[in-house]
């Protein structure tokens, strides 16, 4: 109990004193997690869409393979990347291993297939007969694309919010492609195992404050944006 | 008349069954159309090959007098068509921005979008709902906004799938009578699809049945609900009147058709001896006014159904026969049934 309370303790003065440690490891997990949650946006909304409105041979294995994906444990992601990228690996000329960069591309691993299927389930959830009666209207292909992305958009940013909680929920892969190397490749989540690991509470409880604060707030504009409502005077 | 729509030769395939055997069928300006059948007859499959939304596995389209193939000059079809369809599938945003969607998609300036909005939301009674979204409208209401929504592109040729059947009698009524004004004032080349053979003569200047995706009779809307080419149409049209006989003479203008014990003078000349079916619709029998020395018949009512504006009797003639009259008749009462020759029609 002592343990936890003098945890609180250094949390409050690590937050108050504005430590630059604290500082550097909220902004480099601000960076990774926001270019991994674009990237997988990025990779995941056309995907989705495409999936969503195109039929095509071997699509119910391409669609199985997408939700597989979005329970695939990080650390088998981690792994993974971590082989492709190592120096001998057959990405190793790249030397990103032990880098932001590698931990943005297994975060993005982790996050596109979120994205993408739950995209696809946005659009899935129109009604079939949407696209038939925007083009009935004249629309062409893109608008069509642009009406449909705008009628799923509630549906479609829980899919960004998701993609962005697998993102920065994510310990195992960062861990093990980004090093955990201090004031270069430490995000938020290998700093709290490290300092648990130590037994160093106190800090561990102020990083997953300032955590549990990123993600509450990122989330909170995005549901504000979702839960927006046109209204046209 | 000139030619605005032609279909050649044209087939759809899904899962190795024919939905749509189209061998040839043509549109014309200014015509009104209307597409008949059973549920599943590929009737909305017709429309939307038509309206250029499907693409047919074989055969051409033509759109005055030029054949079209896939690509950029569809969406420049398109955007000279507009349709109206049974569900109103409008976006979540105001019904000025429902109605205005066509005319976004065309890039009109704002203010020629203002112009045509207002207008065609004064036109059909919704300026008021103007600012509302359009997910909280009623059925009706929204029906009104998908119509203002595909007259304010002004389209050359109007698609209508259906788009009363999920109203109420009296908005389905009334929105019927403002729609038919609009398209005769504007002379829209109209296409609609109905199950509803009551719009037909109302709405229509020519009527196609369609059964198992083909074409199995067009003519002018009287010709097809009076004269069905066979039983199937006739029961489809509401013919409850449908019986086998064969002919027993045929002289002058007239044939004679024993059906069971019954013999009907027919106008026409059929094959004496020949097996036929005859249809008669059950509102062109008369009870109790003899017009004619000939198929007048004496019968008891069986059954009376009363479908509230009219009742629809059970009469045992010899054989039983629907007839719908607006005369209080009783269930046991005896009664004459006259059928004028000119309404009996032979199946050919």
């Amino acid at each position: 109990m002592n343990a936890i309370l003098d945890g609180f303790k250094t949390a409050f003065v690590l937050l108050i004193s504005g430590d630059k440690e604290v500082i550097q490891i909220t902004w480099l997990t601000l960076k990774v997690c926001g270019t991994a949650t674009l990237l997988s946006v990025l990779i995941g909304l056309p995907t989705g869409i495409f999936l969503a409105l195109h039929d095509f041979p071997l699509k119910k294995i391409v669609v199985t393979i997408v939700n597989t994906g979005m329970g695939l444990p990080p650390v088998v992601v981690g792994l993974w990347v971590a082989l492709l990228l190592w120096r001998s690996g057959p990405f190793g000329f790249l030397n990103i291993i032990y880098t932001p960069t590698a931990i943005v591309i297994a975060q993005a691993v982790i996050a596109s297939p979120i994205v993408t299927g739950l995209s696809m389930a946005a659009i899935q959830q129109l009604d079939p007969n949407l696209p038939i009666q925007l083009k009935a209207l004249g629309a062409s292909n893109l608008q069509t694309v642009c009406i449909l992305l705008k009628e799923a958009r509630l549906s479609l940013l829980a899919a960004v919010i998701a993609g962005f909680g697998g993102v920065i929920s994510e310990v195992g892969a960062a861990l093990m492609v980004g090093g955990n190397i201090k004031g270069y490749s430490r995000v938020l989540t290998t700093a709290i195992r490290l300092h648990v690991s130590r037994g160093e509470f106190g800090y561990a409880i102020a990083l997953s404050i300032i955590l549990m604060l990123l993600s509450f707030t990122i989330t909170y504009i995005l549901t504000r944006v979702q839960q927006r409502r046109t209204i046209i005077d | 008349m000139i030619e605005v729509l032609r279909l050649e030769k044209i087939k759809i395939n899904k899962s190795k069954n024919t939905i749509l055997d189209i061998p040839d069928f043509k549109v014309f300006q200014g015509e009104r159309v209307a597409i008949i059948g059973p549920n599943g007859a590929g009737k909305t499959t017709l429309l939307k090959v038509l309206a250029f939304l499907e693409e047919p596995c074989e055969g051409e389209r033509y759109f005055c007098g030029e054949k079209i193939a896939n690509g950029k000059r569809q969406l420049w079809i398109r955007r000279k068509m507009a349709a109206v369809f049974q569900n109103p599938l409008l976006l979540d945003m105001s019904v000025y921005d429902n109605v205005a969607l066509g005319l976004y998609f065309r890039k009109f300036p704002e203010h020629d979008v203002k112009t045509k909005v207002g207008y065609w939301l004064r036109t059909l009674g919704i300026y008021n709902l103007r600012n509302q979204n359009a997910r909280d409208l009623s059925g009706g209401e929204a029906q009104r906004v998908s119509i203002a929504r595909a007259l304010c592109v002004e389209p050359e040729i109007l698609f209508l799938d259906e788009p009363f059947s999920y109203l109420d009698a009296p908005t389905r009524e009334n929105l019927l009578v403002e729609l038919k004004t609009i398209v005769d004032e504007r002379q829209i080349t109209t296409v609609f699809v109905t199950h509803d053979f009551t719009e037909i003569p109302y709405l229509a200047t020519k009527t196609c049945v369609m059964l198992n995706g083909k074409i199995v009779q067009a003519g002018m809307p009287e010709q097809v609900l009076y004269k069905p080419s066979s039983a199937r149409v006739a029961k489809f049209l509401g013919i409850e009147n449908i019986y086998e006989g064969r002919v027993m003479a045929s002289t002058g203008d007239f044939s004679e058709i024993l059906v069971d014990n019954l013999l009907m003078k027919v106008k026409g000349r059929c094959e004496i001896g020949r097996s036929v079916k005859i249809c008669i619709r059950s509102e062109t029998i008369l009870i109790n006014e003899e017009v004619n020395k000939s198929n007048v018949f004496k019968g008891e009512v069986k059954e009376v159904y009363y479908k509230g504006s009219y009742n629809k009797l059970d009469v045992d003639i010899g054989i039983r026969i629907k007839v719908s009259t607006t005369k209080n008749i009783e269930k046991g009462q005896k009664l004459t049934v006259a059928i004028p020759e000119d309404k009996i029609h032979v199946i050919n």
